[in-house]
């Protein structure tokens, strides 16, 4: 059976591959294991958002460039020089001046959740942004959220206004991750 | 003293006009852990239907609808600190509203616990 390590949620992990005749059988094997249990989409959800890792068709998408995205890391140096691959131009300009909106780390204060498409304030009022994914975080033990903010805020420390439900929530800007990643390398 | 259910998964206790509202046990598991509840204010007036509160859990947001027309006269103040109460005692400690009742025949369109039990199934 082939299997993959995975850090993929920002834990220990292993991706499987099974035959599509053996899944359930396999899947009920596993889990008859005592130390198995099940986890859905929304375990995995908030483990890779507590770990500050970016969804795609969330946090990222063909709009947003990785300058935005906090994903410089990801590019090698001899890239970010030279250029020469999809997109540099617009990758090279940002690096060198800065990018229009970067994406956040975001803690609420209180025990609303902020969900994605929750608009961002800045103290004095005005819209700054928008949460791109956001949900309990049980690690953390309260919510927790990322989204992006235009250039000029997002220092960690920044206090800033999250509007749910037409209610402004106090929120504060602070690094990622919500929790530090403690797989083995 | 006469509980009432609705298709919205709310019980209505009901002594003379006034009644205590909550959510079912059954709409408790549905929802998985509780981690946050905005309610309204006392005093606020409400229409069968209308929105008067939200419960978020770990999966997602979920409207409160009224299941009939009414006045909010008593807030349970202790599910903002403690939302999980909601998933441990449901149709009891865990009530969100003491109401006033504009209409009692509009009780007539619940459903007495046999009636909702049929509907969960």
């Amino acid at each position: 059976m082939p299997y993959l390590p995975s850090r993929l949620h920002g834990e220990d992990g292993y991706e499987i591959s099974i035959p599509d005749a053996d899944a359930v059988r396999i899947t009920k094997l596993f889990l008859a294991h005592d130390d198995c249990e099940p986890a859905g989409l929304g375990a995995r959800d908030s483990l890779r958002l507590e770990a500050g890792l970016c969804l795609y068709g969330n946090d990222i998408d063909q709009s947003t460039s990785p300058i935005e995205a906090s994903l410089a890391w990801a590019i090698q140096k001899r890239r970010k020089e030279e250029g020469g691959f999809p997109g540099a131009a617009r990758i090279q300009k940002e690096l060198a001046e800065g990018a229009a909106k970067k994406l956040v780390g975001i803690k609420p204060s209180g025990r609303a959740p902020a969900r994605q498409h929750v608009e961002i304030q800045c103290a004095e009022g005005n819209t700054i942004g928008e949460i791109t994914s956001g949900c309990f975080g049980p690690t953390v033990g309260g919510p927790v959220a990322m989204g992006y903010v235009s250039a000029g805020h997002g220092e960690p420390g920044e206090q800033v206004k999250l509007i749910i439900r037409g209610k402004a929530h106090d929120a504060e800007i602070v690094a990622l991750p919500f929790v530090t990643q403690n797989y083995k390398r | 003293m006469t509980t009432y259910y609705s298709e919205d998964h709310e019980w209505i206790t009901v002594e003379g006009d006034t009644a205590t509202l909550g959510i079912t046990k059954h709409a408790a598991d549905q929802l998985g852990e509780v981690v946050f509840i905005e309610q309204q204010d006392s005093g606020e007036e409400f229409e069968k239907g209308g929105e008067i509160g939200v419960i978020e859990s770990v999966k997602a947001a979920s409207e409160i609808y009224a299941p009939l027309d009414g006045e909010i006269t008593e807030v349970n103040e202790d599910l903002a600190d403690n939302p999980s109460a909601l998933n441990e005692d449901p149709e009891g400690a865990a009530w969100i509203y003491k109401i006033k009742l504009s209409d009692s025949s509009q009780l007539e369109d619940l459903m007495d616990l046999d009636g909702y039990k049929a509907l969960i199934g």
